[in-house]
């Protein structure tokens, strides 16, 4: 299966499955309205509804556009129905690149990003299950005092490994990551503009770094030779 | 929490059971597709796409830990299907809480045991499910414009759009160094300086050592776990 085919299939499997499974989240509020005849009020929910639908509609396309290149559709499809996109799905994925020393944006990459990302979304389903049956013997364990610190900061401990794998690859992409970092630093503390927004600014400078500083300068090299 | 006994009713144990074995099918699916595909096309080893398999596995144990205690809090709230489905599928750890709470201060209650009533959990089982289904909607339509976008830039020039690529995960690891580390200095940012010096050290280790590749496999499980420590030291 050459890489169109297999993209073709990938995309089509994807949206499909997608559909499917959306259709069968959504009946859920439905089937226990139905069997308990207990129905909502319209006018208190689409409110409410809405609301969250604006928390997460920033996100949308800053996620899509910038973890693209990088998980691939087939990875994303599978990403968005399990969810937990950044802290769970993204690491995964990128240190199973970085640790296969692979590109982003290839074929090679979307592929195995289909396989780390299955296998993430295995784990976190299998082991939410174990954690729901042994829930009352968890309890005292994971509300103990002295690890509640080693829970709440474990996803700024995996990022700062992740951010180091994948930066000091070269000193190139080392300094081209600064100048992401700078900007977004500044949208942090210097002005008032939601996470979700400046995510996807901080791409495009990601991605215009890139296109000047390197993909420019790699073409002016070439014609000079 | 009168009247509030059909929350945990077996039924809509084994409705979301099915949903999550469904999804389970879906990912081997397609995993089973992209393993031939790797192994048959693209040249890939059994044992390097193991790897691949093996990291996303081990990667995402520890950080599905603080999950588990929001699916702990809210099945003390709201009953165990509602929550199990909701972080399972389609999660977030931040929204599904804000969700829930929405939705039952949309009908006058609040998110806390004997706070609300059957009007209250149902407001919250819909405003859950419709509300953050919104983004698996937003995906099902999106990901194959967006992708054909790529694919089209890739006919044009391949340096142009791996040059991008590059570019955008570049600006993504700026944005996760801020949102989960350095916009809070003085705590998230400190755990991430942490794991970051000591990932830095280990990928110098490794450059200088190029027989040590286990440092690139375990890496990132090596700075999750330090950073974790040095959290426990350091707030507790």
């Amino acid at each position: 299966m050459d890489k169109k085919q297999f993209q073709n299939w990938v995309l089509n499997f994807g949206q499909i499955s997608s559909g499917v499974l959306l259709l069968l989240m959504l009946l859920f509020p439905v089937a226990v309205s139905v069997v308990f005849n207990l129905w909502p009020d319209p006018a208190t929910m689409i409110p409410a509804t809405i609301t969250v639908v604006l928390l997460l509609a920033p996100w949308w396309p800053g996620e899509c556009i910038g973890y693209m290149t990088t998980l691939g559709p087939g990875a994303l499809y599978m990403s968005y129905i399990t969810g937990n996109v950044s802290n769970l799905r993204v690491p995964a994925t990128l240190g199973t690149i970085s640790s296969l020393n692979m590109e982003p944006n290839t074929d090679e990459c979307h592929t195995m990003a289909i396989i780390a990302c299955g296998a993430s979304n295995f784990t976190t389903i299998i082991i939410l299950a174990i954690g729901l049956v042994l829930s009352v013997p968890l309890q005292p364990v994971l509300n103990a005092p002295a690890l509640q610190p080693a829970f709440n900061y474990a996803i700024p401990a995996l990022f700062g490994g992740l951010v180091a794998q994948n930066v000091l690859k070269t000193k190139k992409s080392f300094l081209l990551y600064l100048i992401p970092l700078a900007i977004c630093l500044f949208f942090c503390y210097f002005t008032k503009v939601a996470a979700a927004y400046y995510m996807l600014v901080t791409v495009f400078a990601g991605a215009a770094a890139y296109y000047f500083l390197d993909y420019k300068r790699g073409k002016k090299s070439e014609e000079t030779k | 929490m009168e009247g509030l006994g059909f929350i945990n009713a077996p039924w809509m144990y084994i409705y979301v059971g099915v949903i999550l074995l469904l999804i389970l099918g879906q990912n081997y699916i397609m995993m089973r597709k992209a393993w031939k595909h790797a192994k048959n096309d693209l040249g890939y080893t059994d044992a390097q796409i193991r790897k691949g398999l093996v990291n996303g596995i081990i990667v995402s144990i520890v950080p599905t830990i603080p999950v588990i205690v929001v699916l702990l809090a809210l099945v003390a709230l709201l009953g165990g299907p509602l929550p199990w489905l909701r972080l399972s599928v389609i999660g977030s750890v931040t929204l599904e809480s804000v969700a829930a709470t929405a939705g039952i201060e949309s009908v006058g209650e609040t998110l806390t045991i004997g706070g609300y009533t059957v009007a209250g959990w149902i407001a919250a089982c819909w405003v859950m499910s419709l509300g953050n289904s919104s983004s698996l909607v937003w995906s099902t339509f999106a990901i194959r414009p967006i992708s054909r976008i790529f694919e089209a830039a890739e006919k044009f020039d391949i340096n142009l759009v791996t040059s991008i690529g590059a570019g955008c995960l570049c600006g993504i690891m700026g944005y996760a160094s801020v949102n989960f580390g350095l916009n809070a200095l003085s705590t998230k940012g400190v755990i991430f300086a942490c794991s970051f010096i000591l990932g830095t050290i280990l990928t110098l280790i490794r450059k200088s050592n190029p027989k040590l590749k286990w440092i690139n496999d375990w890496l990132m499980a090596i700075c999750m776990v330090f950073g974790m420590v040095v959290a426990c030291f350091l707030f507790n």
